[in-house]
């Protein structure tokens, strides 16, 4: 059923088995892309936000916890849960009186019946007086228990949050060294002639061991090769190769990278 | 290689891979440390022979030099040793300098020479000065060392915290229990307990909103991608709880709001506690966002009262792509559809 002022416009992808997807936009979204092209833009944010979440997470520190200050303020879950009683309450408070109303209404039709000494309507109208009173007693015993319930929750209690401001710091730390992985991993890659992922440059080059040697023409950096396969030492050779292609340099001088077996 | 023979004239102090012993100074083992680099399989023999013709006094005997050898993992097999046949010394011509024979991390050196090259840490300082003269001014009478800090030490600290990370130092506490190199790639250790007082200095002057300019690129993509990511927390304080969706459990905890334009830069964080859902809060990030990038188009997950957040987007003049709950349909006879197009897989669309 349409809705009345419903601002979403739908993209309806029927794959061969299972449920459509379907996809909805704003007017902005229909004005900037093409229907066809709204499942692509979608599914380019898994790669582009859970992978790079999970990579953060690896090697960017993006779980670990930062300052233990909290803020101790109002308890919201308490807040929440004392409105909805509280609405409950309102709401029986109203079924009580609507309740009343109508026994006093029957309570009147029955004198009234009495009086002028109806038969078989003031057995029905007996009969509904009976029900509307079982009726109120219910209506009776659910306030008097949600207002129980309502008491059960106490004075307004406290709850603390935490205080973000170095968590946020050392999160904007994160996303600015997975910036600068990216940046860096795509000037390697430029130079290289296979794809090697980020996991594995910085499983293969930064976490390895090695040694250095400045002179007054350059700067040499050694990779130890030690306990390395042949097939990760490759891609290592090519890495080493991309670097020396980057054009690093160090206080002014060129930088060169090589391979070396430090084991013995 | 030829060693100048002034090289005794270095200072000593420049060679911060070896230490100075009883009988060899910094300069003699880097002197050694070269002639084994250019031939590793030199018998120790040969070694003082080699040193000697370079009219070097070394007064060392064979035992030290093998044990000295032994020590820094440049010693050889036993046995008459083997000629390679094309061994290319690595830097001929030039004298050496300064030398460490035993570097970690050395991808995270040439990372960080990467990123000096490229000054990527040049605007980062800068945001955080600005922020640090700003609080000076709105805060007089306050004094504590990071409103002193030259800009090297910022440098240097900033560093020491951006690199953690790929150094395997995911907490604090870890700088004085895990061997880094921060030594030298910095010129300097930092024990934890700097580094967290700086943290907190960061936090007071609120570097938090000076740093986040800094993720921003010069053009950010026209697409933004919006996500949360809970992260738990074991308190013993009542707090506030949240589905921590990691874990699967109703817990304290934090949820960070990131966003990430279509090339994948990441360009904001805000943090908010568990129990605030997304939806309450979106609509002032995403407008946040825009104003800070220009684009206004944004892609988000799965969200719950579709109707009201697209009411809310459109009234802020901002676009939102989004994926309706499986629950809210019930498939193609909830909608009066037209084909647009058959895509190469044979889905329609």
């Amino acid at each position: 059923m349409p809705r009345a002022d419903d601002p979403r416009h739908f993209v309806i992808v029927e794959p061969a088995e299972g449920k459509p997807l379907v996809y909805w936009g704003t007017s902005q979204v229909v004005a900037a892309l093409e229907p066809t092209a709204w499942p692509r833009v979608y599914r380019a944010r898994t790669e582009v936000q859970e992978n790079s979440f999970k990579r953060m997470i690896d090697h960017g520190a993006l779980d670990t916890n930062y300052g233990r200050k909290t803020i101790v303020g109002p308890d919201r879950h308490q807040q929440r849960a004392r409105d909805k009683r509280e609405q409950a309450l309102a709401a029986a408070h109203k079924r009580v009186d609507k309740q009343a109303e109508a026994l006093k209404a029957k309570q009147a039709q029955v004198a009234a019946s009495e009086s002028k000494g109806h038969g078989k309507r003031l057995a029905q109208r007996q009969h509904a007086l009976a029900g509307l009173d079982k009726a109120l007693q219910g209506a009776q015993h659910q306030q008097a228990k949600l207002a129980e319930q309502a008491q059960a929750l106490g004075p307004p209690g406290q709850r603390a949050d935490r205080d973000f401001r170095k968590q946020t710091i050392m999160t904007v730390r994160t996303l600015l060294l997975e910036n600068a992985l990216r940046a860096f991993l795509a000037v390697l890659l430029g130079a290289l002639h296979t794809q090697v992922s980020l996991e594995r440059v910085l499983s293969l080059l930064f976490e390895r061991s090695g040694a250095r040697m400045e002179t007054t023409s350059q700067v040499v950096y050694w990779v130890n090769t030690a306990g390395l396969s042949a097939a990760n030492r490759r891609v290592l050779g090519e890495i080493v190769e991309g670097l020396c292609a980057m054009d690093l340099r160090e206080h002014g001088q060129p930088i060169r990278v090589c391979l070396k077996d430090m084991s013995s | 290689m030829q060693l100048a023979l002034d090289q005794r004239n270095l200072d000593e102090s420049a060679s911060p891979g070896f230490c100075a012993g009883r009988k060899l100074s910094e300069v003699d083992q880097a002197l050694l440390w070269t002639l084994l680099h250019e031939d590793p399989e030199c018998p120790s023999r040969a070694l003082l022979d080699k040193v000697a013709r370079r009219q070097i006094p070394m007064a060392v005997s064979l035992r030290h030099l093998n044990r000295w050898r032994a020590q820094r993992q440049l010693n050889r097999r036993k046995g008459r040793p083997r000629r390679a046949p094309c061994h290319r010394p690595v830097a001929s011509g030039s004298a050496v300098v300064r030398v460490t024979p035993r570097l970690s991390f050395v991808g995270v050196h040439l990372f960080a020479q990467w990123l000096d090259q490229h000054d990527q840490f040049g605007p980062v300082v800068a945001q955080l000065q600005q922020a640090i003269e700003a609080y000076k001014q709105a805060h007089p009478g306050d004094d504590f060392a990071l409103l002193h800090h030259r800009e090297q030490t910022l440098r240097r600290r900033l560093q020491a915290l951006f690199l953690a990370p790929v150094l395997g130092i995911t907490r604090l506490p870890a700088f004085d229990t895990h061997e880094h190199p921060l030594s030298t790639r910095l010129g300097q250790g930092y024990h934890s307990s700097t580094l967290s007082q700086f943290l907190g200095q960061l936090e007071r002057v609120g570097a938090a909103e000076a740093l986040m300019p800094a993720l921003l690129p010069a053009h950010a993509g026209q697409i933004i991608s919006v996500d949360g990511h809970m992260i738990a927390y074991w308190s013993r304080v009542p707090m506030h709880k949240g589905k921590i969706t990691m874990l699967g459990r109703i817990m304290a905890g934090s949820q960070a709001v990131i966003a990430h334009d279509d090339t994948g830069q990441a360009l904001c964080v805000a943090y908010y506690p568990p129990d605030m859902p997304l939806s309450q809060v979106i609509v002032a990030y995403c407008h946040k966002v825009g104003t800070a990038t220009g684009s206004v188009l944004f892609v988000i997950d799965r969200a719950v009262n579709a109707v009201a957040l697209a009411r809310a987007f459109d009234a802020q003049g901002l676009g939102l792509l989004c994926m309706l709950d499986d629950n809210e349909h019930h498939g193609l006879e909830s909608f009066e559809a037209t084909q647009v197009d058959t895509r190469e897989d044979g889905t329609r669309v």
